[in-house]
């Protein structure tokens, strides 16, 4: 039981076996499965470049126009405007409170396991519990209609899944490095900054991107907290679905799988998504 | 003696430098996740009703949830599609996960990046996917016209059925990262054992294998169970709109009614049942997620 560790594995010998048909049974419904998981994400993309004005399967001929609108309407603009920085800021504050948690935890201490529960138990309640509960604190302390609002609640999912993934990279840094640096007089932010960093670089890396996608693809939390002026893609995507069915819709979801696609390459590359199940 | 010394220092500084390093996610936390909900559950407990509310204590909300047929057959209703979700996920997920754990090299990476892109990908976006697979003139549809076997297109869109198909979609996901962290960590050595005593693969699945998941089992019920009752979207989505779920009532008392206190006594069921579903889940699986 051993998932995608082993670079070189080449099934070996099980080429010359009669056909298992128990086992080509089973990889026949998980096939089904997997397709059943990926396609209603993967079909939205060629609906995007129709030619009509509703959003058509099979899409007629092939045109671009309905990006190009997604690209010349300030709304959409806007919304991605507003996604981006969201999302940007999310990566911004949940890292730099993921750094600090996961070196605190680097030792034992007491009251650990409790702490650790608290600073995952955002990822294990569902977001339209966060998002109203944002929803009536917001107000009390001015944030309401401000982008900060709903940073904070992308942040509540960016902190605990930044803090597991550095953790992990930090598992396999030797403290002995470190103390090594510090015991020759460096401090301890110059010890993180040039020898710990480095070391995590991956980690690091994948922590920004998950952050990234989290918030970028964030829906019920930035339904309760948006305001129109601070309105970001999914949300506009959702308003635009409940008016209409306009090919548009489909292009700037498009928008949305493409980035979302690219980053979860990028982390494949990086540190893969074992650390979301280990 | 120079060397323990500075052992000491360090060894002491950790202990400063960890509360120093923990205060700011742990005030973060406290103030934008912990206060924010217990908030919540304060003001279920306000009386009053659409647009004014004043502080006080009453149970009137709660009464009213679950004295009225109308609000109870909302919670009714999001338990029937639980019901109807929950034992397929379980199946699906527990077969991937499977596959996922028992695949060697980049195939086993590949199923994985699979699995995770739906899950990332807004529920917004995942929604729009199935409308296009289900509609009148949907790709389901078109397909099955063009076989011939029907002769008009099925109404697979706006009823529960797809209600149903879109949430095990959104929740296979997230129950098999649970199962894939179960599997994964079953120790080979059983399964050798097995093998050597002569059980069949099957035989050994049954006695050695699925027992040993059951953790992931019991937490990928309890995920589903969750998701089920909080996912929003596709419900109001795909659904006929005739009936509620309890969390399209959250969302209708709170940004069309205007009734707060009265949403926020419906969140803090759901806030409910989410920390029993936790507890429980943690009880089965406390060694493995959090040690």
């Amino acid at each position: 039981m051993q998932a995608s560790e082993n670079q070189s594995g080449k099934p070996s010998g099980s080429r010359q076996m009669p056909i298992d048909w128990p086992d080509v049974g089973f990889k026949v419904f998980c096939f089904v499965i997997l397709a059943y998981l990926v396609l209603p994400v993967i079909m939205v993309i060629p609906t995007a470049f129709t030619e009509s004005v509703r959003i058509t399967f099979p899409p007629q001929g092939f045109s671009l126009k309905w990006f190009q609108k997604f690209f010349t309407n300030p709304l959409w603009l806007n919304a991605f405007k507003n996604s981006l920085i969201i999302a940007v800021s999310t990566c911004v504050i949940s890292i730099g409170l993921a750094i600090p948690t996961s070196l605190a935890f680097r030792k034992r201490f007491p009251g650990k396991f409790t702490l650790r529960l608290i600073i995952l138990m955002p990822w294990f309640v569902p977001e339209i519990l966060i998002g109203i509960g944002l929803l009536m604190f917001v107000p009390k302390i001015g944030l309401y209609g401000n982008y900060l609002s709903v940073i904070i609640a992308h942040t509540l999912w960016g902190l605990p899944i930044s803090f597991l993934i550095i953790s992990t990279g930090l598992n396999s840094v030797d403290p002995a490095l470190e103390e090594a640096a510090q015991t020759m007089g460096s401090n301890s932010l110059r010890v993180f900054f040039e020898v710990t960093a480095p070391l995590i670089k991956n980690a690091l890396v994948s922590a920004v991107l998950f952050c990234f996608v989290l918030s970028f693809n964030e829906f019920v939390m930035s339904y309760f907290l948006c305001t129109p002026d601070i309105m970001t893609l999914p949300i506009n995507i959702w308003s635009m679905l409940r008016t209409g069915f306009s090919p548009i819709v489909a292009a700037s979801s498009t928008v949305v799988i493409l980035i979302t696609l690219g980053e979860l390459v990028l982390i494949s590359r990086f540190i893969g998504f074992q650390t979301l199940y280990k | 003696m120079l060397k323990q010394k500075i052992a000491d220092l360090l060894e002491k500084s950790t202990a400063y430098n960890r509360y120093f390093l923990l205060a700011p996610p742990l005030l973060f936390i406290a103030a934008f996740f912990i206060i924010p909900i217990f908030w919540m559950i304060r003001i279920s407990f306000y009386p009053g009703g659409s647009f004014e509310y004043e502080p006080g204590f009453t149970l009137q909300h709660y009464l009213r949830f679950f004295l009225d047929p109308y609000y109870l057959g909302t919670a009714l209703y999001t338990l029937k599609i639980t019901m109807l979700v929950t034992p397929f996920v379980i199946v699906f997920s527990y077969a991937v996960s499977y596959l996922i754990a028992t695949s060697t090299g980049k195939k086993g990476a590949i199923y994985l990046m699979l699995i995770v892109t739906p899950l990332f990908t807004t529920e917004v976006v995942r929604a729009l996917g199935f409308k296009i697979f289900l509609a009148k003139h949907g790709i389901i549809n078109t397909i099955l016209l063009a076989t011939g076997l029907f002769d008009e297109p099925l109404q697979l869109i706006y009823n529960d059925f797809a209600i149903v198909v879109a949430l095990i979609h959104s929740i296979i996901p997230y129950a098999c990262l649970v199962l894939i962290g179960v599997l994964v960590g079953i120790d080979k050595s059983y399964l050798e054992a097995a093998k050597t005593m002569g059980a069949g693969r099957i035989k050994t699945f049954w006695h050695v294998t699925l027992p040993l998941s059951i953790p992931g089992l019991s937490g990928a019920l309890v995920v589903s169970i969750i998701w089920c009752l909080s996912i929003y979207s596709i419900p109001e989505f795909l659904g006929s709109g005739a009936k509620y779920t309890m969390t399209m009532l959250i969302e209708e008392q709170i940004l069309s009614v205007f009734n707060w206190p009265f949403a926020d006594a419906v969140a803090a069921i759901l806030v409910f049942l989410t920390v029993v579903g936790l507890a429980v889940s943690f009880k089965f699986s406390e060694k493995k997620e959090f040690k």
